[in-house]
């Protein structure tokens, strides 16, 4: 199975997140060193993002992985989205990170950064 | 806060707005659905933003 998309939870909070904060006596001036697309990603209620081709590509070399819903731990923690389990031992770093940091990577760089 | 109080001087880190860069590339992304724009990616790279006319020339530059 392909997968073409990312899902935000966001939309199934229910609230919106609370302003980033300085901190007391911050000052000067501002850099942006995050690409737009991953803020984006990150405030929008949107639900759905679609996963660029080079992180696809990666994501087709090792999975699919094994994925189910974790039922009772929603019903434990009283969750509002739904919560799933992902084992990723098994891709190429053999952990979570290559996985997690794949689409961040692949936004710097269409942002030019380096 | 009333709008007409904030002067294109008006630091964007400051005793006032107090905005970091999480805040500011957030409320960028609000602009955008605002003013139904995309601004590119790229805009930032390379550049720091002291007050409120660095934001407004930005942004004007985008959508002119």
């Amino acid at each position: 199975m392909n997968v073409t998309a990312w899902r935000s939870v966001l939309p199934h909070l229910g609230y919106d997140l609370p302003p980033d904060l300085s901190p007391p006596g911050a000052s000067g001036p501002i850099t942006a060193q995050l690409p737009l697309e991953l803020v984006r990603q990150s405030v929008s209620r949107r639900e759905w993002w679609p996963i660029p081709e080079p992180v696809a590509e990666l994501y087709r070399q090792y999975r699919p992985t094994p994925l189910w819903r974790a039922t009772r731990f929603e019903a434990e923690v009283g969750a509002r989205v739904p919560i799933y389990v992902k084992y990723e031992g098994g891709n190429l770093s053999g952990s979570h990170k290559l996985t997690t940091r794949a689409g961040p990577g692949a936004l710097l760089q269409a942002s030019g950064r380096t | 806060m009333d709008p007409a109080e904030i002067t294109e001087a008006e630091p964007l880190s400051g005793a006032l707005l107090k905005i970091n860069s999480l805040g500011f590339l957030g409320m960028l992304v609000r602009l955008e659905d605002e003013l139904d724009v995309t601004l590119p990616d790229n805009l930032f790279v390379n550049r720091t933003f002291t007050t409120v006319a660095d934001l407004v020339d930005v942004i004007a530059g985008e959508i002119e």
